[in-house]
């Protein structure tokens, strides 16, 4: 067996309430990797076309990588795959805390969840020991107070996953949270739970790790901390965490503000970027094996939310829940984080539907005899936090919001599709394209729907090349660093790490062969994520997913920006549709973004093993 | 002499400590038989080491009906509390008796507890944030830490009662965190201290 894995899964169906270990190939394992590389294996070969993300026959699984559980450097993170209620199509979240080591502890590199339970449970896993509980006294409840029973009753250090309402409910943008304030946000992955009455899932292991060179990974962290400590930008973020992000993208005119109608915020500065969360912050946390700590535990000091405490707010929230919607009180933001986090809502997701519903609303499109009374003027954190409770239980308005920007805006019309602010399905992130173009390649060709964390080409865009408003390069920026970022989502290395130290896939590829005892070169790897997204490529082809589906809003392509440095900047249909091609062709995919027999047959999909359950 | 000591606010809970001390000690990556621990309510949002404090007056000395344990030192001089493991019978006392859950059994094992690595502590060289450090103490200051030691073991013996180990780790750590004298006591200290 290889070192690092496990080389096996927990298969556990809730239909018959059993479970059994299935072991990997290690043939799989490298050819795969781990994390996402190895949930495009198993996605391909288990979850049917004809599944509905929201039936029984629909898979969810909780997938680790090879350097999970060790010291390796910010791999605290695991990875969830399963296919998405809100795109229909492949679905990867990731989140942190401690569910990934302990499911190797545990024996496992991934659980694969089946079936769906015939009424509220939550599951157990202690070793080899599986124990389907009764939810009963658990559904309804926030996932605060979920997480903190099963830490009492079954065990402290244990690593959890686990759905607030709106996952019962099956709001498309539920996610999946672990350790309180982590979530695997995007995609509705907490749905898919709520769907298999599967409420929380905890796991503890008392095994451990096996590395081909313990003396080896201790002298490269120690290298890697001294390369982290000379870094200005690496200590920048130990510093503000990803709140400095929101001072650069708003600076450059790509901080979501008006439900995407301008790119800049000015009662942003001092209230909630850096400064404002500086001001707010009592404490430094950190994920798993992490020596970064960009994590920021904030307090309420004063006012109507006074002794309100969080880990965060993060960048996304900052800027989906707070400019995107006008809102500068960052007590208010912090209060919207909380409810989210409780709630089980993608925060991301949540703060696109209602810039979305706001610009209806100023547009007249909606009214208030439609809101419920609610008035959703921008800048009305009062009605935001109102709806956030409506939407996660369906009730009045809310059940409205549920659907997503999409279902929405096909019921409204009225040119809301303009405006409503996705690809595939799944809300926009925080950063606007407009204000550097590889993004709007990215948001487009991404598996999952519009999504930032496949490549954020903008940094090579303003430093490299010809400027952020050309489409000179972009594929080819956007097409290597989605390459880079699958090996460390394969790996599951978080993507701070990568971005500011900067530690290298070469760099990563030394903690693999220490770990695993192989030896991959940069290329053995960048090959493998040429592999895995053709992969995933072909998996959203067989869900019915096409070039069509590669698009964005009307507002992306032909909208400008009022003011600030993006002003009268339009991507233009031509130029978006240039860039697309050209990824295509960098891809070994035909201009309808089919990858072709050549390029399958390279990559030797027909030959490997078929894993069953 | 030189001591292990925890600036609980200083963790992060990122846990490297645990994989450190559990690497370096068994060859793999298990926490589980890591010396050092981890308690945490990442909830409220506070987490802190609890580990051995290498006692004056070891109450798992004390209740070892083999005479297992000992006190000793590394080669530099510093204190330690050891198991000898070929004398332990795994009989389970010692667990019972630690008021801070500082020494464990497991399946088969035998006792095991932090023996500050022979004199240099692999926590400690892989906590990035500051929380443990390995400092130098002087006779007066640590006949101060002895002190309170002993006041605290005395307290947490009567109020623990038969709380199992887990749960006394987590109800004393952060009191046990606070025995060595605190802002006195820089890094710096070498052997010139005072």
């Amino acid at each position: 067996m290889l070192y690092g894995y496990k080389g096996k899964l927990l298969h556990i169906d809730l239909t018959r309430e059993v479970s059994e270990s299935v072991p990997i190939p290690d043939e799989i394992l490298m050819k795969y990797i781990g994390g996402r590389g190895l949930g495009a294996k198993l996605f391909w070969d288990l979850v049917s076309p004809e599944a509905d993300p929201l039936g029984p026959e629909n898979i969810f699984m909780v997938l680790s990588g090879p350097l999970s559980g060790t010291m390796a450097p910010c791999t605290g993170k695991h990875l969830i795959v399963t296919k998405s209620p809100a795109t229909g199509g492949w679905l990867e979240a990731y989140s942190s805390g401690l569910m990934a080591p302990q499911m190797k502890f545990a024996g496992y590199d991934g659980l694969v969840i089946t079936g769906r339970a015939k009424h509220p449970v939550y599951v157990t896993i202690e070793d080899d020991r599986v124990d389907i509980l009764d939810a009963h006294d658990l559904w309804g409840k926030g996932a605060f107070t979920t997480e903190k029973y099963v830490k009492e009753s079954f065990h402290p250090d244990c690593g959890t996953i686990c759905i607030g309402p709106a996952g019962e409910n099956l709001v498309p943008f539920a996610c999946v949270s672990s350790e309180y304030f982590r979530k695997a946000g995007r995609g509705g992955a907490g749905a898919v739970m709520g769907s298999k009455n599967l409420k929380l899932l905890a796991v503890k292991g008392s095994g451990g790790i096996n590395c081909a060179n313990v003396q080896g990974l201790y002298d490269l962290i120690t290298k890697h901390y001294e390369k982290y400590k000379q870094s200005p930008v690496g200590s920048a973020r130990k510093r503000y965490g990803t709140p400095l992000t929101l001072d650069i993208t708003n600076a450059i005119g790509m901080l979501p503000t008006h439900n995407f109608s301008k790119g800049q915020f000015n009662r942003a500065i001092g209230k909630i970027d850096k400064d404002g969360v500086a001001s707010a912050t009592v404490a430094d946390r950190a994920c798993y094996a992490c020596f970064l700590s960009c994590s920021k535990r904030t307090k309420v000091k004063e006012g109507v939310f006074k002794g309100l405490e969080i880990d965060g707010p993060e960048y996304e929230t900052l800027a989906m829940l707070g400019s995107n919607l006008e809102i500068d009180y960052l007590p208010a933001i912090m209060r919207a984080n909380y409810l989210c986090d409780d709630l089980g809502m993608d925060t991301i997701s949540a703060g696109v539907v209602i810039g979305f519903v706001m610009e209806c609303f100023e547009r007249g499109i909606l009214t208030k005899q439609d809101t419920g009374g609610l008035n959703l003027r921008f800048g009305n954190y009062d009605a935001v936090l109102q709806i956030l409770e409506l939407i996660a239980s369906k009730r009045g308005f809310g059940a409205f919001c549920s659907q997503g920007v999409r279902a929405m805006a096909g019921s409204l019309g009225a040119g809301s599709e303009d405006f409503a602010m996705e690809v595939k399905g799944l809300e926009f992130p925080g950063y606007d394209p407009r204000a550097a173009w590889g993004a709007a390649i990215t948001y487009a060709v991404t598996p999952r729907g519009a999504c930032h964390r496949r490549a954020w080409p903008a940094t090579k865009e303003l430093l490299e090349g010809g400027g952020p408003f050309t489409t000179e390069n972009k594929a080819e920026i956007v097409w290597k660093l989605m390459n880079e970022n699958c090996v460390m989502h394969s790996l599951i290395v978080c993507d701070f790490p990568s971005k500011f130290i900067p530690l290298s896939v070469a760099e990563f590829a030394e903690y693999f062969n220490i770990i695993t005892g192989l030896r991959y070169s940069e290329q053995d790897f960048i090959h493998r994520a040429e592999t895995i997204e053709t992969l995933i490529r072909r998996i959203n082809i067989r869900e019915g997913i096409t070039a069509k589906d590669d698009f964005l809003p009307k507002r992306i392509i032909e909208e400008a920006h009022p003011e600030g440095p993006t002003k009268g900047k339009i991507i233009g249909l031509d130029n978006f549709l240039r860039m697309r091609s050209e990824y295509y062709s960098l891809r070994g995919w035909d201009d309808e973004g089919v990858p072709s027999q050549a390029t399958i047959d390279k990559y030797g999909f027909e030959e490997e093993e078929e894993i069953a359950l | 002499m030189r001591v292990l000591i925890i600036d609980s606010e200083k963790c992060t809970g990122c846990r490297m400590c645990e994989l450190a001390c559990s690497s370096f000690k068994e060859g793999e990556f298990i926490p589980e038989r890591s010396r050092i621990r981890i308690v945490a309510d990442a909830l409220e949002g506070w987490s802190r080491p609890a580990v051995c404090l290498q006692c004056e007056d070891p109450m798992c000395m004390a209740v070892c009906p083999v005479q297992a344990i000992s006190k000793t030192e590394t080669p530099q001089g510093d204190r330690i509390v050891e198991v000898n493991t070929e004398k332990c019978i795994a009989c389970g006392r010692c667990v019972v008796a630690c008021p801070f859950g500082a020494i464990a059994l497991f399946h088969k094992s035998k006792a095991i507890k932090c023996d500050l690595c022979g004199g240099s502590p692999r926590c400690v060289e892989f906590c990035f944030y500051g929380c443990l450090q390995f400092v130098e103490l002087t006779e007066t200051e640590y006949a101060k830490r002895t002190r309170k030691i002993t006041a605290l073991t005395r307290r947490a013996c009567k109020e623990i009662g038969t709380e199992e180990p887990l749960r006394r780790r987590a109800v004393f750590s952060l009191e046990a965190s606070r025995v060595t004298p605190g802002p006195g006591v820089s890094l710096d200290t070498g052997e010139g201290c005072p």
